[in-house]
């Protein structure tokens, strides 16, 4: 049944689709031929349905995103992009606030369509695994990975990916080419041909192996003078880099599964099921120091004194820090790490250093080598923290009766704010504009650290404070926020009211 | 041109511009029309001869180095001394002021006194030059008398127009602009004042010039305009200007306090503070290091007295009130505060001190390729910087050695060579020493906020010639 409609695909589209990127009038190459055919089984129209919280109710919404089969039993690869607000969505929620997630659908391009649910998401990867619920034992068509692949620029991959519903998800090729190999903590490649739209797609090699992904990466916050992390646009990232993941997700699925049938059939196996799938499995662990550097340039080098193969300066080093505590400072100059030199004596070799550290478990001892302008150098040694929470990963808590979205200060915001790293408090993640919290003049950013008599310095008292509000529903509620050193109260005047009618 | 001639030939065009003119004209038959249209006849005469375009020379070191610009602006004449108001924005920190007066004749002025504080700053022509082209200065008006809806006039040089008068109305006497106003040359302004809002139309080239009532007073100094807008024009009102106008010509400056507190009004919150009616001025920020802050006031406080008197600001339009007030205090004064904080009465007690200027001396260190400016205590205070020593940079000159070298604008330089630079003197003598001599390198080490980073001058270009 399958195989005799991808027959048909075959026959018609691709000279279509290959004719219209006007490479050639001719019939395509067998390999591209045969590549389509295969691959197209593959890949998958993910449909869900995105949860916001506006006008103080919840709004469904219902995005896609592309999908593909990564194994016989069901895994599915898709972008973690599903995770946040859809761009140019009609959400009237402030950028940033993360609405729930649920409702998965596959579609393929051959008619057949599969529930989903969520294994697990790779906060650092910015990608995610879902797995077939529906499947009952039958196999189906997946991708394989090809291992060892070495990028190079000017090479020229292919993706894969269903039109809209409208075009009954017909497959669509599209050469895409690497145009960089971008330095970064997570060896990106910038493509050409693949844009936003393409997100999770993978990529495939002239072999129909899958040799990476097209994601959106949130970008080290430690590189070099940058601070905060960003999401870096639709970039190629390869296999290499989440293989380990992937085989961590497997390991704990295979392990979730024998403990599964070890207790059988106990209380709702299902529920224990979809509690399971929500967990997102340990990250990898990645030590910190708590420095911001850049690379030691030659020239510079040359007139310090400093011996020849490159290091980075310290331009900064964040309180508290495993760094501080070693006694490292602004300008000083690293050369060796674990007694190899650091070869950074471009920009963008500094990041290398920064990849090198994360490469380490927390806990375990540093050796740097310090080396003075003239060429005297010592060595410290220092024990590494944990890589702090970035805003885009920190936990979110959202109230509907105030429509306010709320996240955990991260480290990223206090140095930002110029405030200590043991300043306490929530940061205002979204907002609706005419909601309670919206009237009163709240503003995105914000860190408050009071909501009337009571102390809010984490999530917790936040939603302490808002539950005992709830219970004296007073007519005026007061919050405290700051921005910086600057602070500001700010009084909601809730209609508590709205509640009872909703009863 | 042609074109709008033969238009104008055109009888039936003629006739449609003589009925629209016929209808713009005042009907002599309504006495109260009249009456304005005879009322603005009477002051535009001896007014006008009050008004003067200003043409500053001034020099700016934005772009790395010192470049010369000029502008327009408007300005009127307050005494037969020969004083001329206007904004700073115009002629502060001017190298030279040529000013074109009713008569089209030009003369060149001095400057007396600036305040980038409240935007003003003073200028003069000689005293025989009013005499010589009978100029009648203008008089301002009891600040009592500024109502919404009473008729004004606004003169200027609108985008560089000469003489132009417009008319409308005050549209409001109390306008709060949001804190945190920056002049073009980066001085913070207008925290004491509330604007007058007026309708006649504002341009650029009308700042300094005279908003007067149709009795020929001085009711404000027009300053600014809302962008997008149809005749949003705001001005500097007479109870401001007069009094700093009175300290510019009398001593040059005018002195103030700084405490370095900011405030946020307490609306009808009174409940939420356990007070039984409004009173108090919620403290939003003290600066580190401060005067505030080392009588130990802290941000969320509830600010109920300043010396004698009770504090209390419900709006915001109260604010600027109240910054006058404590600017008002003579510097290093010991003023007892009390504050509300979590229920709590304290007592604290608040040393004030003068506020210094805001922006410092600059110089151009054309071989690095790059300007900086010295840091003052206002700017220490404001930007939260770390310490007092070492230079600002003000502007990187491209292609230069400091750009090169990747300095950034308002970097700190820290040491030069390794050694420290303890002010802008100290940066002026080294960067001579330096520059006259053949060195091919400087090491500058430069610190923004925590961070701290090289800068290496390479000042031999690739052919082996040193660049200028």
């Amino acid at each position: 049944m399958i195989s005799r409609l991808l027959k048909v695909c075959f026959l018609g589209l691709p000279f279509l689709l290959l004719l219209a990127h006007g490479t050639s009038s001719a019939a395509p190459k067998r390999s591209v031929a045969k590549f389509y055919a295969q691959a197209q089984s593959t890949i998958a129209t993910v449909e869900y349905v995105q949860e916001y919280l506006a006008g103080g109710q919840k709004q469904q919404t219902r995005a896609y995103t592309d999908g593909v089969v990564i194994s016989e039993d069901g895994l599915v690869l898709i972008s973690g992009k599903v995770r946040f607000p859809q761009r140019g969505a009609s959400g009237r929620l402030s950028s940033g606030s993360r609405p729930e997630i649920s409702g998965f659908r596959l579609h393929f391009s051959d008619g057949r369509s599969h529930s989903a649910e969520v294994v697990a998401f790779e906060d650092d990867l910015n990608l995610g695994v879902l797995r077939i619920t529906d499947l009952k034992g039958e196999q189906i068509p997946h991708i394989t990975f090809r291992e060892g692949f070495r990028p190079a620029v000017g090479q020229g991959l292919r993706s894969l990916t269903l039109y809209s519903a409208e075009y009954n998800r017909t497959p669509v090729l599209a050469p895409i080419s690497i145009n960089a190999l971008l330095p970064t903590p997570q060896d990106v490649w910038s493509l050409s041909g693949a844009g936003a739209s393409l997100l999770g797609a993978p990529l495939w090699d002239g072999r129909g192996r899958v040799v990476g992904v097209i994601a959106e990466v949130p970008m080290s916050p430690w590189a070099g003078r940058q601070v905060t992390p960003r999401l870096s646009g639709a970039v190629g990232l390869s296999y290499e880099r989440f293989a380990p993941w992937l085989q961590e997700v497997r390991m704990q699925l295979q392990a979730a599964e024998a403990d599964n049938s070890a207790a059988t059939a106990a209380d709702e196996p299902s529920a224990a099921n979809t509690e399971r799938s929500n967990t997102q499995g340990p990250p990898e662990p990645r030590a910190w120091i708590g420095v911001s550097f850049e690379a030691l340039k030659e020239e510079l080098r040359a007139h310090l004194g400093i011996s020849e193969g490159g290091g980075v300066i310290v331009t900064r080093v964040v309180p508290s820090s495993p760094a501080e505590a070693a006694g490292l400072q602004p300008l000083d100059i690293l050369t060796e790490l674990a007694g190899e030199r650091i070869a950074a004596t471009q920009e963008a070799d500094s990041v290398q250093f920064a990849q090198k550290i994360r490469t380490f478990a927390p806990g375990s001892e540093l050796v740097l080598t310090r080396e003075r302008p003239g060429g005297d150098r010592e060595q410290i040694t220092l024990r590494a923290g944990e890589t702090p929470t970035s805003n885009l990963h920190a936990e979110r808590r959202s109230d509907e009766n105030f429509e306010l979205t709320v996240r955990e200060v991260t480290l990223d915001t206090l140095l930002g704010m110029r405030l200590p790293p043991s300043t306490t408090g929530v940061v205002v993640d979204g907002l609706t504009g005419a909601g309670w919290a919206g009237l009163a003049g709240l503003r995105v950013g914000l860190l408050i650290q009071r909501i009337g008599e009571q102390d809010v310095v984490d999530l917790a008292s936040f939603e302490a404070a808002l539950s005992s509000l709830k219970e004296e529903r007073p007519s005026q509620v007061m919050f405290f926020a700051r921005a910086g050193r600057t602070t500001h109260f700010f009084v909601a005047e809730p209609d508590w009211t709205e509640l009872e009618d909703e009863r | 041109m042609l074109h709008r001639m033969s238009l104008l030939r055109s009888p039936i065009i003629r006739l449609a511009l003589l009925v629209l003119l016929f209808g713009l004209m005042p009907s002599k038959g309504s006495a109260r029309r009249g009456d304005l249209q005879e009322q603005i006849f009477a002051v535009q005469e001896e007014a006008l001869s009050a008004l003067v375009n200003i043409r500053p020379v001034t020099e700016n070191y934005g772009r790395g180095e010192k470049r010369k610009s000029s502008s327009v602006g408007s300005g009127f004449l307050i005494d037969e001394k020969g004083h001329i108001v206007t904004n700073f924005h115009v002629a502060g920190k001017a190298r030279k002021l040529m000013v074109t007066l009713y008569n089209k004749e030009r003369i060149e002025a001095e400057l007396v006194g600036e305040d980038p504080q409240t935007d003003l700053a003073l200028i003069r022509i000689p005293e025989e030059a009013v005499r010589d082209h009978r100029m009648k200065p203008l008089r301002w008006d009891d600040p009592e008398r500024l109502e919404i809806g009473r008729f004004v006039l606004a003169l200027g040089s609108p985008l560089a127009l000469a003489r132009t008068m417009t008319f409308g109305v005050v549209s409001n006497t109390e306008r709060y602009l949001p804190e945190g106003m920056t002049l073009p040359s980066g001085e913070r302004t207008g925290d004491f004042n509330t604007w007058i809002q007026t309708d006649a139309a504002i341009n650029p080239g009308n700042s300094g010039g005279p908003l007067i009532g149709l009795d020929g007073r001085v009711v404000g100094v027009n300053a600014r305009g809302a962008m997008f807008a149809n005749n949003i024009g705001f001005a500097i009102p007479t109870r401001t200007a007069r009094a700093v106008v009175t300290a510019l010509r009398e001593s040059g400056r005018v002195s103030r306090s700084y405490t370095g507190i900011s405030f946020q009004p307490l609306r009808d919150w009174e409940l939420l503070f356990g007070l039984e009616e409004a009173r108090g001025a919620l403290v939003a920020s003290v600066a580190t290091g401060s005067p505030g802050e080392r009588a130990g006031l802290m941000a969320g406080d509830l600010l109920v007295s300043y010396g004698e008197s009770p504090i209390t600001v419900r709006f915001e339009e109260e604010l600027p009130g109240l910054y006058q007030q404590l600017a008002d205090t003579p510097s290093g004064s010991n003023v007892p505060l009390r504050v509300l904080r979590r229920g709590q009465e304290i007592d604290l007690g608040l040393t004030t001190i003068p506020t210094g200027e805001l922006s410092g001396e600059k110089f151009e260190a054309s071989v690095w390729g790059f300007t900086v400016e010295e840091i003052t205590d206002p700017m220490f205070y404001e930007r939260e910087l770390l310490s007092k020593e070492g230079v600002v940079v003000k502007g990187v000159r491209t292609g230069g050695p400091a750009h090169r070298g990747e300095l950034r604008r308002s970097h700190i330089i820290e040491a030069i060579n390794g050694e420290p630079i303890a002010d802008f003197e100290d940066f002026c003598e080294r960067y001579e020493q330096l520059s006259t001599s053949d060195v091919k390198e400087v090491l500058l080490q430069v610190r923004r906020y925590e961070s701290k980073y090289w800068v290496l001058l390479q000042l031999a270009t690739a052919n082996g010639g040193v660049e200028r």
